[in-house]
Parts: C-alpha cells; sequence; structure tokens
C-alpha cells in the first residue's frame, strides 16, 4: 500500500504543472496527509514501550541509565516531533523516503521498522534516534549534488539505529562520568574520552554505511564529495558572484565605501580536535577512499528513483532556505540565498517578498540598536561572496538603511496590495524613518540629485525615494511619523521626571491588582505547557509527571472557559489524531506557533513575516487572539533565606525552625500572553511568580485570573 | 471617641476599596469570592494559672499551657489582591484562683470580639486573592466579662453556685497579622498565620487588685501574639 502511494506521489511530483512554478512563486512547505502516530502518540506510552527493551543480563546501573535514556529521549524526540519542525508527507519526505525504499531493497525487514522526515533547518544536518526515526535537514539537502550521495547519508545514519548507537552513548558517557566523578581535575580527560567515543560509533556508521550502501544499486563515484559538502558547511551552498546593483535603482546608488571588493576564499574550517565529537572530514574522506579503491567503478546508477525530482526536491530546499532564515531573523544569508535564486527566477514573488522582508527585518533591529543581535559577527568572520552582503550592510548608513527597506517596502506593497502585511510593513518602515531618523522628512528628501554627484555625497538617503515623495499615501504615513516622533519625545521627557515616573509606577500597580479588560468572546490556546523540575531528583525535569499535568491544564483551560462563558479552543498536537482532517489544524498549529515565536523574538513593535498566514487562520477561527499559557514548577532544595528564616524560627519555635529547614523550596511561575493577531501586538501579559508549590488549584487560579481579564469589558469611561 | 474614630476609618476603607464591586469582577476562588472560614487561634497562657480549686475543670475554661479561641468568619474577594470580611470569636479562660476574706474563688473571664477584617494579598508574593501569603487588619469590638465563683470551704456546701461578675467591659480596638491562605484538597483552603492584637481596657493599670491584674495580663498580653490555623470553603 505504501508503494502504491509513494508511486502515485512520484508520478504527482514529476508531471504535476500545478505544484510549484518557481518562474511566478513558491509556497513555503508544509505537512501533508495523515499525522504519523508516531507525532501524536503519548511520550509517555513511547517511553513505556521502549522500556521492555531493558534486559535483566545488564548490571543494575546500566538498567538505571537506560531507563533514564529511554525516559529523556521519548520526550526530547518528541517534543522536536511536534514543534512544528517535522515534515511529512511533503514533496522533499516522500522522495527521501522513496531514496530510502531504493537503498533498503534487499532488507525489507530493516526498512519497515525505519521513517524518514525532513526537518526545516537550515543547519546541515541529519540525525537517527535509536526507534528508527531517521531525520534529514533541509539545509543539508539544498547542498547534495546527487540521490547517490543522498543514499550514502541516509546509510551513515541507518547504521546509527542498528546499532543503537545513542543509547550506547548514553550509557558510555555516564559510566565515564561515575568513574571520575571525584576527580574534578580530570574533567578535559573526561571530555576527551566522551569524543573519542563518539568518534568511534562515526567510524563505525562510516564503514557500515558504506557496507548498505554497496549492498544497493547505487553508484558510488560521487559519494566522496560528501565529505565536501560537510567541510564547508559554513559557507552557503553556492558562490554565485553577489552584485548590489540588483538593490539599486535610479535615485539609490551604493558609492564604493558600501561595495566590498575582494572577499575570502572559502575554505574548510574543520582540523580533528580533541573537542570534536566527529573525526575529521578529511580522515573519513581519506578512510572512504581507501575503501572504495579497488571497487569496480562504473556499477550502479547515480539516481534510481529520478534525477528530474531530485533537481526539484533540491530547488524546493534552496527555496525553502529563504524562508528558514527569514524567520530566525538571519536577513542577510535570507537575501543573498533569495538573490542566487532571483538569477534564475527574477520575477518570483516569493523571493522579491523575501528581500524586502529581511530590508525591513535589518532596518528595524538598526533602529531598535538590537543589529547586532541578528548580526554578531564582523563580515570578516564570512567566506566567499555573501562577505559582501555582510559588508554592505554592515557599512549601510542608518539613513540609508532605512530608505532602502522603506522603498522596497513600498514597491512590494504596490505589486501585492492584496497583502495587509506587506501594507503594514511599509508603513510600519516609512513612519520609522521619520521616528528613528529624519525629523523633517519634507525638508529633507529630494525627488532628484541637484547638480553633480559630490565627492562626500556617500548617502543616497535623500533622493532614494524619488517621485515617490509626492505620493499622497507615502506623505501620509510621513507625517504619521512625525506625530509619533514629537508624541514619543513628549512622553520621554514627561516620564523621566518624577511626576512620570510616579505615574508609571502607579499605571504598574494598577494594571498588576486590577488587571486589564478586554472583551473577547474568543479565543485558541497554542500549545499549553506545564514542565515539573525537581532539582532534588536525579533526573531533574519530570518527563512523566509534567506530561500528565500537561493534560489536567488543557482540562482547566476547557473549564475555567465553561465558567466564564468564554469560548475558548485549544489547538495542540497532543489532541489531534491521525485522520486527514487533523492536517489542517496542524499545520494552523505550524503557522501559530512560529507567529509567536517570531514576537516573542523581536520583542518590539515589528509586522512578523508570516502576518498574511496568521490572519488568514484568525479568520477561519472566527477570532484574532490567540494565547500561549502554560507553568513551571520549580522544586529544589530549601534556599538561604529559608535557612535563616528556620534559625530564627528555632530559636522561639523549635517545631517551625526544624520544618523550615527541613522543607524544600518550591517555585512556580504561570504565564499567560495573549495576541491579537490582526494588530500584531500582544494584548496581555500575565506572569507571575509565587514561592509555593505548583498545587493544581494554584495554577488553575491563575488561569483563571488571566481569562477572566480576557472576558470582563472593559469600564465605562465614567466609572474610571 | 475612639468607637468613632475606629468607625469612620472603617467607613474610609470600605468607601476606598469597595468602588471595584461594582465596576470590574475579581476572580476569588475560580470565580466564587466569598468563603466561610473557621481559625483556631491559640496563644502561651502568660496568665499561668495557680490553680488550687478543681484542677481538672471542664474544659469549657481553659486553664492549660495554651490558651484557645476560636474565629468564625465570612469573607468576600473585593479584587485580585483584597478581601474584606467580618468574623466573630469567643474563648473562655480560667485565671489564678483568689482567696478573698478566707473564701475560695474561681476567677474565669469570656470574651468576645466582633470584628471586620481587610486581608490584601501582595501582588509581589505571587498569590491572587483568596489564595496566597497575606497580611491583615482589623478592626473589632472586644469585650470582656470576668466573673468570681464562691467555693466553698471544707465541708460546707451551697444550694446554688454563688458567681459574681468581677470586672467587664467593651472596648475598640485593632489587630494586625499576616498568614498564607492554601489549598488543602478540592475547593477547601487551609489558613496559618499569626496575630497580634493591642486590647486595652477602660481601667487598665488602675486596679491593682491582683485578681485585676490577672485580668490585665490575660486581655492585654495574651493577645499580643497568637497563632492561628483554620480552614476556609468558598461557597459562591
Amino acid at each position: 500500500m505504501k508503494k502504491i502511494i509513494y508511486l502515485f506521489s512520484f508520478l504527482l511530483l514529476t508531471f504535476s504543472t500545478t505544484a510549484q512554478n518557481f518562474d511566478i512563486d513558491y509556497e513555503p512547505l508544509q505537512a501533508q496527509g495523515k499525522i504519523p502516530k508516531e507525532i501524536i502518540t503519548a511520550s509517555t506510552t513511547k517511553y513505556e514501550q521502549n522500556k521492555e527493551n531493558i534486559t535483566r543480563q545488564d548490571d543494575r546501573k546500566i538498567r538505571k541509565d537506560k531507563d533514564k535514556f529511554y525516559l529523556q529521549s521519548s520526550f526530547v524526540i518528541d517534543e522536536m516531533m511536534r514543534s512544528g519542525r517535522i515534515l511529512f508527507n511533503d514533496e522533499l519526505s516522500v522522495y527521501v523516503n522513496q531514496v530510502a525504499d531504493k537503498l533498503l531493497a534487499h532488507d525489507e525487514k530493516l526498512r519497515k521498522s525505519l521513517n524518514f522526515y525532513v526537518v526545516k533547518s537550515p543547519a546541515v544536518n541529519a540525525f537517527a534516534t535509536d526507534r528508527g526515526s531517521i531525520f534529514i535537514n533541509i539545509g543539508l539537502l539544498a547542498r547534495l549534488e546527487d540521490e547517490a550521495q543522498l543514499a550514502y547519508v541516509l546509510a551513515h545514519e541507518i547504521v546509527h539505529y542498528q546499532k543503537q548507537h545513542n543509547i550506547q552513548t548514553y550509557v558510555e558517557f555516564a559510566k565515564i562520568e561515575r568513574q571520575n566523578s571525584y576527580q574534578r581535575s580530570r574533567n578535559y580527560e573526561r571530555l576527551v574520552e566522551k569524543n573519542n567515543y563518539s568518534k568511534e560509533l562515526e567510524r563505525e556508521a562510516d564503514d557500515e554505511g558504506l557496507d548498505i550502501f554497496l549492498k544497493s544499486d547505487y553508484n558510488f563515484e560521487s559519494i566522496l564529495r560528501v565529505f565536501d559538502i560537510l567541510d564547508l558547511a559554513h559557507a552557503p551552498y553556492t558562490n554565485k558572484v553577489f552584485s548590489p546593483t540588483f538593490l539599486e535603482t535610479p535615485n539609490i546608488k551604493f558609492t564604493s565605501n558600501y561595495l566590498l571588493e575582494q572577499v575570502d576564499k572559502i575554505e574548510p574550517y574543520e582540523t580533528d580536535s580533541d573537542e570534536s565529537t566527529h573525526p575529521s572530514v578529511s580522515e573519513r574522506r581519506g578512510k572512504l577512499l581507501d575503501q572504495l579503491i579497488g571497487k569496480p567503478e562504473g556499477q550502479g546508477q547515480t539516481y534510481l528513483v529520478s534525477e528530474a525530482v531530485f533537481k526539484k526536491v533540491r530547488k524546493i530546499a534552496r527555496f525553502e532556505l529563504c524562508n528558514l532564515f527569514l524567520q530566525r531573523q538571519a536577513y542577510v544569508p535570507a537575501i543573498y540565498h533569495a538573490y542566487v535564486l532571483l538569477q534564475d527566477h527574477p520575477n518570483n514573488h516569493f523571493l522579491r517578498k523575501i528581500v524586502s522582508k529581511s530590508l525591513y527585518g535589518l532596518a528595524q533591529y538598526r533602529n531598535a540598536e538590537r543589529y547586532n543581535e541578528i548580526n554578531p559577527y564582523s563580515y570578516k568572520d564570512y567566506q566567499g561572496e555573501i562577505q559582501k552582503v555582510y559588508y554592505l550592510f554592515e557599512k549601510l548608513e542608518d539613513n540609508d538603511l532605512n530608505v532602502l527597506a522603506g522603498f522596497y517596502a513600498w514597491k512590494i506593497h504596490q505589486e501585492f496590495p492584496e497583502s495587509k502585511g506587506l501594507e503594514l510593513m511599509a508603513r510600519d518602515m516609512i513612519e520609522d524613518i521619520v521616528i528613528y531618523q529624519i525629523e523633517e522628512p519634507f525638508e529633507f528628501f529630494k525627488k532628484e540629485r541637484v547638480g553633480k554627484l559630490a565627492k562626500a555625497d556617500s548617502t543616497f538617503a535623500r533622493y532614494g525615494f524619488g517621485d515617490l515623495i509626492d505620493n499622497e499615501t507615502i506623505k501620509k504615513w510621513l507625517e504619521n511619523g512625525q506625530k509619533y516622533r514629537k508624541k514619543f519625545a513628549d512622553n520621554d521627557e514627561y516620564y523621566d521626571s518624577k511626576e512620570g515616573q510616579k505615574e508609571q509606577r502607579k499605571k504598574k500597580r494598577q494594571d498588576r491588582t486590577k488587571g486589564k479588560s478586554l472583551g473577547i468572546e474568543k479565543v485558541t490556546f497554542i500549545n499549553p505547557m506545564y514542565v515539573e523540575i525537581n532539582a532534588r531528583k536525579e533526573t531533574a525535569y519530570r518527563f512523566v509527571e509534567s506530561e500528565a499535568t500537561q493534560k489536567k491544564f488543557k482540562e482547566w483551560i476547557r473549564d475555567n472557559g465553561e465558567r466564564l462563558d468564554l469560548n475558548t479552543e485549544i489547538l495542540d498536537v497532543n489532541n489531534l489524531s491521525s485522520s486527514t482532517k487533523s492536517i489542517e489544524e496542524y499545520r494552523n498549529l505550524v503557522i501559530m506557533s512560529d507567529w509567536i515565536d517570531e514576537y516573542l523574538t523581536h520583542d518590539m513593535f515589528m509586522i512578523n513575516s508570516n502576518y498574511d498566514e496568521a490572519v488568514a487562520i484568525a479568520d477561519k477561527q472566527g477570532s484574532d487572539y490567540f494565547a500561549y499559557a502554560g507553568a513551571i514548577s520549580y522544586r529544589n532544595y530549601f534556599n538561604t533565606m529559608q535557612m535563616y528564616a528556620g534559625i530564627g524560627y528555632y530559636i522561639f519555635v523549635p517545631p517551625l525552625g526544624v520544618k523550615a529547614l527541613i522543607k524544600s523550596s518550591y517555585e512556580t511561575l504561570h504565564f499567560n500572553l495573549v495576541f491579537d493577531v490582526r494588530q500584531n501586538k500582544k494584548v496581555l501579559s500575565e506572569v507571575n511568580f509565587a514561592n509555593y508549590k505548583g498545587k493544581d488549584m494554584i495554577i488553575r487560579q491563575n488561569l483563571y485570573w488571566s481569562m477572566l481579564q480576557m472576558k470582563r469589558e472593559a469600564e465605562a469611561a465614567t466609572e474610571e | 471617641m475612639l468607637k468613632h474614630t475606629i468607625y469612620l476609618i472603617i467607613i474610609s476603607a470600605c468607601c476606598c476599596f469597595t468602588n471595584n464591586i461594582n465596576a470590574q469582577s475579581a476572580p476569588g476562588l475560580l470565580g466564587k469570592r466569598i468563603t466561610v472560614s473557621y481559625d483556631f487561634n491559640t496563644h502561651f497562657n502568660y496568665s499561668a494559672p495557680n490553680l488550687r480549686i478543681n484542677e481538672n475543670e471542664s474544659a469549657l475554661f481553659d486553664n492549660s499551657t495554651f490558651v484557645n479561641k476560636h474565629l468564625f468568619g465570612v469573607d468576600y474577594v473585593l479584587s485580585r489582591t483584597m478581601s474584606i470580611g467580618i468574623d466573630y470569636g469567643f474563648h473562655n479562660e480560667r485565671l489564678n484562683d483568689v482567696e478573698i476574706q478566707d473564701n475560695d474563688f474561681m476567677h474565669r473571664v469570656r470574651t468576645n470580639e466582633t470584628g471586620l477584617r481587610l486581608k490584601v494579598f501582595p501582588f509581589e508574593k505571587g498569590g491572587i486573592a483568596p489564595i496566597g501569603y497575606y497580611f491583615q487588619v482589623r478592626a473589632l469590638r472586644y469585650s470582656y466579662r470576668s466573673e468570681m465563683e464562691l467555693v466553698p470551704r471544707g465541708s460546707s456546701t451551697l444550694e446554688e453556685p454563688f458567681v459574681f461578675a468581677f470586672e467587664d467591659g467593651v472596648t475598640y480596638t485593632g489587630a494586625f497579622g499576616f498568614g498564607r491562605q492554601g489549598i488543602l484538597f478540592g475547593n477547601v483552603m487551609y489558613n496559618v498565620g499569626s496575630e497580634m492584637t493591642l486590647v486595652l481596657t477602660e481601667n487598665a493599670f488602675l486596679n491593682l487588685y491582683d485578681a485585676s491584674l490577672d485580668l490585665r495580663n490575660s486581655l492585654i498580653i495574651g493577645n499580643l501574639f497568637k497563632l492561628k490555623i483554620g480552614i476556609a470553603v468558598p461557597i459562591y
């Protein structure tokens, strides 16, 4: 049945003319079809199943280590699988599974025990778990040269699963720690010992991976270059020459101070060291070469599934990389990778939006004086043509960067007027030009340069907008910018004064005690979470207890919603089933999780890159409000204050003193953040910290308080 | 005068704090804002009664090392950080036996108090009324009545006990305390804390008879510091 599905998907991929037309647009990847049982099965269930693998043949300490491993890995892997970063049944995952079918055509039993997924990550990596899930990152797929290389990578990962390397590593590391636990000075030696062990397992995976590969019908001639790919993983998959003219317009010209003439050559970084968990690439390449010498060449094929499909999949991965960089605020790589693809697809809507959104992001972070957060390294730390891009944006004056971003935001908004997100970005950007940079825009901006370009005139901000300065909408936004600039300046002055600070404190106190009144009718909770940590235990993170209380947390949300007559919905992976209807909910969950992540990362007013997608979900849900709520319960040994109190108590009331001294310290953090996605802002931020145990009722109480604030209507002005 | 002053303070406090009642609703305990409670208060028996008569008299009158008071209350949650309530408490205590003109008397005191209380749950402590750490102020009407019962000596008996009132009085005063309310199980809350009450009787320090002094000690010193433990249930 699986084969029929794959064949159908393969035909669809090869002959479809409506799927991805890269000349026009690109749809970011989304999971498809049925949600794998592996994702929706409770972690506790998987842990219980895995525990059956522990035999009495091992000694007690090893059994205990294995138990801890199964506990931690079940939950940690599931956390990743439910994060929304895992793709399944999409074009890339289907293709990877087809390659795996060809690779393991000789071993059906092994094939049946494995599941392959693609991960939405730009890192050049693949990894395996001991329960048979193998993951390959988009960052790696974008770089591979052919199908045979993909097969070789999969073969390597399959060995990690076959040999159960993860659990072996865990048990061995625990043994190393136990042997040297009292000898602090031997920390480094312990690290080296662990890394040497890891390297041995990697060598085993290389050797036996090659065996699996050679049993297949794949041709081995290109697989040596897999190590070249790994060697240069720090650089982009291409070194296409970057010409900043693609950003220039008749009024925006980069002068020489913005342009880097010479770039550093792309060279490998990696050398084998004691601190590395993998053998050096040169050692691995050399060993593989030795193993291949003497083998007859020209046998097998480079493509067993399809060359056309491989190239399409790789292209999709390259497009997707742009999106991944944008989501991670890696705006410079996003621009460079979009630029590279634009050379072949100059009219692609998606790519042009990526450039505009990235420019917007760069300007926003520059205005907030947080540029170093998104670009912590200098252009000198990079290699290849991408250095020019880093250099350009590092050197661009604030005015110029703002005008460049503003111009492109406006241009893209004009091209795609149906996109509210792009309109808001354009408006925000143009207003910010005045708020942060140019106080008197109507005096500053000129339509065109007058006379010859002066030598010292190295910036283009004054002329960047050209005729657009006469546009009524832009004028209105610039005027708004002036109003806000004045208002912010007045506010700054007021709130710097004693009176202002007093008012701020009063308002803060009032907000805390009275709370807000939002008048919300419906709210959707995204992935409510509950975490229990007990630092007194060896495994501090209480996985099983956390999962159990998380279920209760969701019931409390529903219960409170009923009490308050607040319409609540919960989007949570654990609520989904493997029916096909669930996939839309899953996709909505992924989009909203990404939206929340991005919002919290920005931590300032900035239109999210997936604004339009999030608003579309709000329309479907019938509410603009989404909440992210949870609690963290932490238990430790008693704290210092408690110890002093205990001693004090002991003098007067011994029983209380003893109790204070032996009682452990509890802390509970409860949070509830509510967002209005249409306004792109956070409307409620409840973060309560209490020095007592996260007992059920206390968490419910905090949750109730947050939800009450959502439900109740604002006071009438007269009552205030 | 003192009585009127205290009434004025209570009314002003109500006006300041109860503007919330009609405006925004407070969370309470999952929406329930009225709780009924019982608190068991205890303090060390500073009187250390030296009992010569009927040492094992009924426990209705405390004569042990700790003196216990029972307090019943009803509280209403005003806002996230505050609740207001009324309470009623009583205690009975046996003081030192007294010898007057070769007659032995058992000296007892009964008190009751009616109070209005305000509990504040500081935001910084992370609680939400009625759960969490709190401090409390109470305005109370404190009344006491001490009596003496003649105990015949030797073999003589009385047809009926001869009891006379020794001292009685009413005072208006305040109390300050702090504690913590939490959940015991289900919806039942526990309350632990302590309280200090300043009781000033009208004839304080004027009457220097030993019995009076005893009474003063019981009322003034005894109320200075009490520990309490109680339970409360939200009802509406």
